[in-house]
């Protein structure tokens, strides 16, 4: 019993995971109004998007609707596979980057500041991992990227960024249609979708 | 034959005809009057029954597949300069900690404070809902809605749900014009005055740390440190407590947020200023060592390693 999907807005993503029915129902239902204290759908969301002042933002949600803003989060089968790692490399205050020594004279990490090339290494890496070491993580990795209206796209489909040595190996990137909900030419939302195999065995 | 019929049949589902489309007459989930709509219940005898085979909303069954992030230790008291509101930030779900940075003060507005311990989305969502209420009251009244009335409000709608599978204990703090007022409200209805309280998996150790050095003339900087002390304690030895602590102090104008801070490198400060203490006594006494053997014993004996007791279970 285990389902990954989403839907998506002009500046945000949702990824849904949890009962394949539930997700299903949920998703459709999930632009009117959610009610279900006493009778939880069995979803974890994980929604992503620019916020109004430009800054990369992530919610996560439990199945009856408690949510908080996070830096970094991993949900689903192998959650407690992805989250530490994550933790370590990714995040930025209180808990993370605690348990890494840095080589000596190296500079620390600056928290939200990690290029493009290093985080979609970084995510593939921990699927990568999980996929190893869980039986219902595998196949295929998709991965969506939000970009902030006015920002170059170069880093992700420029073909020199796509041959750079951190690049991770077959990578598709796809820019999703518009939505057609944006405002003018040239401060639209960019959103784009980028696959990858995973183990098959 | 009818009557019959319908007093065996099962209770009815709350089908809100709206739920199913789009907008409706109201804000959210609530009607034009700003009431919560009916919520679905599950077409069963026992609803409460029913929640806890899929989820652990009140901890009975660690097998249930829905895992609620629950809360964890939240404590509050009231004394001289007012109240001191202090949480942590750990929400476990089953073993697996699920978040690490959680608001466990609900900011209901500028002079009232909720904890959150239990579910997280029913405190969550239920004190965001008073904090609507308490509004209305004010519009209505032109005057701050007292902290009895505030609990009494939250006490009322989770009585309505009682049984069903609500989830929450929370301390509703603030100043009105009684001065400042400290309520404890659960899913169970029950709702208490008083001066000091904790709640959550880690309420014991606080109230070990609190009952210890708490009275009503501490001076603000004491009752800090004091709430303090007694979440790092807890986090500290409670599993399912700990990460970083939240300290909230309300006074006559309002609450005021007064950091974040990592539970276990305060427990380590803690640790260190206690051996140093330490040293510093024996130092004092080895000064003065010629007084008698019985005064070299004593003056030894604080530094002695106490060798730890292995623990059972």
């Amino acid at each position: 019993m285990s389902f990954t999907g989403g839907c998506r807005t002009s500046s945000a993503v949702l990824a849904v995971n949890g009962f394949a029915a539930d997700g299903k129902n949920f998703v459709k239902r999930v632009k009117q109004r959610l009610e279900r204290r006493m009778f939880p759908f069995y979803v974890y969301n994980i929604l992503a998007g620019i916020e109004e002042d430009g800054t990369g933002a992530v919610y996560s949600f439990d199945p009856v609707g408690s949510y908080e803003r996070e830096a970094c989060r991993g949900a689903g089968a192998a959650q407690s596979l992805l989250q530490p790692f994550l933790d370590n490399q990714v995040m930025q205050v209180q808990i993370y980057f605690k348990n890494q020594t840095l080589a000596p004279g190296a500079e620390p990490f600056v928290p939200g500041r990690l290029p493009l090339s290093t985080v979609l290494s970084l995510v593939v890496d921990a699927f990568s991992s999980a996929t190893e070491r869980h039986i219902e993580v595998g196949d295929g990795l998709e991965m969506y990227v939000v970009m902030a209206p006015g920002r170059s796209a170069d880093d992700l489909t420029a073909a020199e960024a796509q041959q750079a040595k951190e690049w991770p190996s077959e990578l598709t990137v796809e820019e999703m249609e518009s939505l057609g909900d944006e405002q003018e030419e040239g401060k639209a939302f960019r959103v784009f979708r980028l696959r990858r195999p995973l183990k098959r065995d | 034959m009818e009557a019959l019929v319908q007093r065996l049949a099962p209770p009815p589902a709350h089908v809100d005809p709206d739920e199913y489309s789009v907008g409706g007459d109201g804000e959210g989930n609530l009607n034009a009057l700003g009431v919560v709509r009916g919520m679905q219940v599950p077409r069963v005898p026992d609803p409460a029954a029913f929640l806890s085979t899929y989820t652990n909303s009140m901890s009975q069954n660690p097998q249930a597949k829905i895992k609620l992030e629950h809360g964890t230790t939240t404590l509050a008291f009231r004394f001289r300069g007012g109240i001191i509101v202090s949480v942590d930030s750990r929400a476990t779900a089953g073993s697996y900690i699920a978040s690490g940075t959680v608001k466990k003060v609900i900011e209901i507005n500028k002079y009232l404070l909720g904890t959150m311990a239990g579910g997280a989305a029913d405190c969550q969502y239920w004190e965001t809902y008073l904090g609507m209420r308490c509004r209305m009251h004010e519009l209505r009244n032109k005057e701050r809605i007292s902290v009895a009335a505030a609990s009494k409000l939250l006490a009322n709608i989770v009585y309505e749900y009682k049984g069903q599978g609500l989830s929450m204990g929370t301390m509703i703090c603030g100043w009105d014009k009684t001065g400042p007022q400290i309520f404890y409200v659960d899913s169970e209805g029950t709702r208490l005055k008083g001066n000091v309280f904790a709640v959550g998996s880690g309420a014991t150790f606080a109230y070990g740390v609190l009952d210890q050095g708490y009275s009503y003339d501490l001076s603000d900087e004491d009752a800090q440190e004091l709430g303090r002390r007694a979440i790092v304690a807890a986090g500290h030895r409670d599993a399912y407590s700990g990460n970083t602590n939240n300290l909230f102090h309300v006074r006559e104008d309002g609450w005021e947020f007064l950091g974040n801070k990592d539970i276990s490198e305060l427990w380590y400060k803690y640790e260190q200023e206690k051996k140093d203490a330490r040293h510093a006594t024996a130092a004092g006494s080895g000064a003065d060592a010629g007084a008698g053997k019985q005064q070299g014993e004593n003056a030894a004996r604080p530094t002695t390693e106490v060798q730890p007791v292995p623990m059972e279970e």
